[in-house]
């Protein structure tokens, strides 16, 4: 049995009040080179500028994992992108296509420009966990 | 990564698997499309095959023209169904690329699969992995975030250029072939920023060996110009608000020809999961567009209108040198062919296919004043075709395929046609009632140089006999009959597009 103090002085210790762990999970990586870019945003900020980003090595048919600690309780949406030649963004051709695999949390249709709202994921509380599949 | 780069995410599909639970079960295409061969023999034409083929040495009727030799190259979409799921629309079908070689010894033939990563990854797991252009599969995407390559089927066109094979599909990179085994090479990547760019079926090649080419996305139109000698001489994108897709255009001496009918897409019904096709819409009586570039500048654009309807293909385009551009096209009533016709043709429902309307168009544009003059021919036409000696400048005659008589030949093609346009005179030649016929493709006599002499190659499946001929005419007396006809020991789905080389 856990005393009250004894659970006061750990949930303190896990960090400011209502900030939350965010883990993620990426598949649907295909190629072995450069790093998969894992960015979270909020609306201000979404494609503009990454709150937290994370840089992860890519595992060729497999899956990677990471965690954004002390998110503060609120929407945001996370993009993951594979990018090979380490140039650290999405490169797209002349015509404006991605040339480099993507995805985003929700998994939405990329048919169109995603919107923040086809994107978008509640954290609040505990640790939470997202799984983006790149396309 | 900024939001422009997402832009063109446009042509990144990712279906979500809940809004099109269900699909699979109400899919009827098969069922229906087989019981209907029962009732119509000729559909088992479009039933596909899922092996390539090879027959060395095929039975000749007739003579076969001592200066026809080289390589009759063709495409056309082959396999339509795994694991019991049958494509909605002939433009799904994965390509395959038939090579006849008329040499001393005769005439051989070989089919052979473009080996895409879609047809490869699909081969190795025996079920569809991709939607397609007009068949919305659960699940699964018509294209990711690297445009459409990994959905492109390689199905359209063959054509051969600087001695490069290439099997063309219209919404991504061209597929480079062996030109003697016919194994896929793999996609074509003319500059690296170039990678996964749509490359249409269409490319116009001038008598100097120039070979020019267009990509569309939405809203934006690629001109590529490539050098004789292969290598890649210009790519610009233009800007084309409005702009759904293109599948040809013509060149002339000065000018690009585009006719753009009024097209809609619904991206909301796209991240909804349903097919490309499904997400076109086309106003009706809404004029189309006729967009003019010029070579020397693609900024210099002008637009002029055109009656309202829909199109596929161009036959050629040319200046007169006084001012007027002259052009012509197949001119559709409307989209039914392919909204409604291929669809239907698919689930063998032969009575929803609209009555084939289409016609050539003879086109003359006034430059100065913005005057356009409309002449419709009165054959029911398509797969137009001109001496590739004149592309770009003045041509006399125009081929081209039509269907005549009663029955199939109201829905389908069983006879080849040559207009000369400069006297309106016709000359035709109607294969058996019970034929599917092809594009036919002009060939050149190279022991002449005047427009016309050679010889009209193409291929016409016998219904009755279910097998598929290889025909040649005196170009020029069409009327006469095949000159040669090459039987295969087997049929082969009617095809799109192809090209000869000469030996
Ligand atoms: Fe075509």
């Amino acid at each position: 049995m856990i005393r009250p103090a004894l659970l006061a002085t750990a949930l303190a210790a896990a960090g400011p009040a209502l900030a939350t762990d965010v883990t993620f999970e990426v598949s649907g990586i295909e190629a072995p080179g450069g790093h998969i870019l894992v960015v979270i945003y909020d609306e201000a900020s979404f494609l503009k500028k990454p709150l937290k980003a994370a840089r992860l090595n890519p595992v060729a048919g497999g899956k990677v994992s990471g965690v954004f600690r002390d998110v503060p309780e609120g929407t945001y949406a996370i993009s993951a992108i594979h990018d090979e030649n380490d140039n650290n963004k999405l490169d797209s051709n002349l015509i404006g296509i991605p040339t480099e695999r993507y995805g985003f949390s929700n998994n939405p249709s990329l048919w169109g420009a995603p919107k923040f709202s086809d994107a978008k994921v509640s954290v609040a509380g505990g640790t939470q966990h997202f799984a983006i599949q790149l396309r | 990564m900024d939001r422009r780069q997402f832009l063109f995410a446009s042509l990144a599909a990712a279906a979500s698997p809940l809004a099109m639970r269900g699909a699979w079960a109400a899919d009827t295409y098969a069922d229906a499309f087989h019981q209907a061969t029962a009732r119509d023999r000729w559909l088992r034409a479009y039933g596909g095959i899922d092996h390539d083929v090879a027959a060395p040495s095929l039975r000749i009727e007739g003579r076969i023209p001592a200066g026809l030799r080289g390589t009759l190259y063709r495409n056309g979409p082959a396999l339509f169904e795994r694991s019991g799921i049958r494509y909605h629309h002939l433009f799904d079908g994965d390509g395959m690329v038939q090579a006849f070689r008329f040499t001393e010894n005769g005439v051989s033939h070989e089919g052979r699969f473009v080996q895409t990563p879609k047809f490869l990854a699909e081969q190795a797991q025996q079920r569809f992995l991709q939607s397609g252009f007009g068949t919305a599969l659960p699940g699964l995407p018509f294209a990711t975030g690297g445009g459409l390559d990994r959905a492109n089927v390689a199905n359209t066109n063959v054509v051969v250029h600087a001695r490069r094979l290439m099997a063309l599909w219209e919404g991504g990179s061209a597929f480079e072939l062996d030109p003697v085994t016919l194994a896929t090479r793999g996609p074509v990547t003319w500059r690296p920023d170039l990678k996964g760019m749509p490359f249409s079926a269409h490319p116009k090649i001038e008598p100097d060996g120039t070979m020019w080419n267009v990509g569309a996305i939405p809203d934006s139109l690629a001109i590529y110009r490539i050098a004789p000698d292969g290598t890649l001489a210009q790519a610009e994108v233009l800007k084309v608000p409005g702009l759904v897709m293109n599948h040809d255009f013509a060149v002339s001496r000065d000018h690009l020809v585009f006719v753009l009918p009024d097209t809609r897409l619904d991206l909301d019904k796209l991240r909804a999961g349903r097919a490309f096709l499904e997400a076109l819409a086309f106003p009706p009586d809404a004029p189309m567009k006729l967009l003019v570039v010029d070579k020397a500048d693609l900024r210099q654009q002008r637009t002029f209108e055109l009656p309202p309807g829909y199109l596929f293909h161009f036959g050629n385009a040319w200046n007169d040198g006084a001012g007027t551009l002259r052009f012509d096209y197949v001119h559709h009533e409307s989209a039914g062919v392919l909204m409604d016709g291929l669809p239907g043709l698919m689930r063998g429902d032969a009575a929803s296919m609209p009555p084939r309307s289409a016609v050539s168009m003879q086109v003359a544009v006034d430059l100065a004043s913005g005057r356009v003059r409309t002449a419709a021919m009165k054959d029911v036409v398509e797969f137009p075709r001109v001496d590739p000696r004149v592309v770009g400048q003045r041509n006399r005659h125009l081929w081209l395929s039509t269907g005549m008589g009663k029955g199939l030949g109201t829905l389908m093609m069983n006879a080849v046609l040559r207009y000369d346009v400069e006297s309106g005179k016709r000359d035709a030649f109607r294969y058996e009632p019970e034929a599917l016929v092809e594009e036919h493709v002009f060939v050149a006599d190279r022991a002449s140089t005047r427009e016309g002499a050679g010889w009209l190659v193409g291929c016409a499946y016998d219904v009755a006999y279910g097998r598929t001929s290889l025909n040649v005419f005196d170009a020029l007396r069409l009327s006469a009959g095949p000159i040669a006809r090459a039987w295969l020991p087997y049929g082969l789905p009617p095809g799109f597009h192809g090209n000869f080389e000469a030996a």
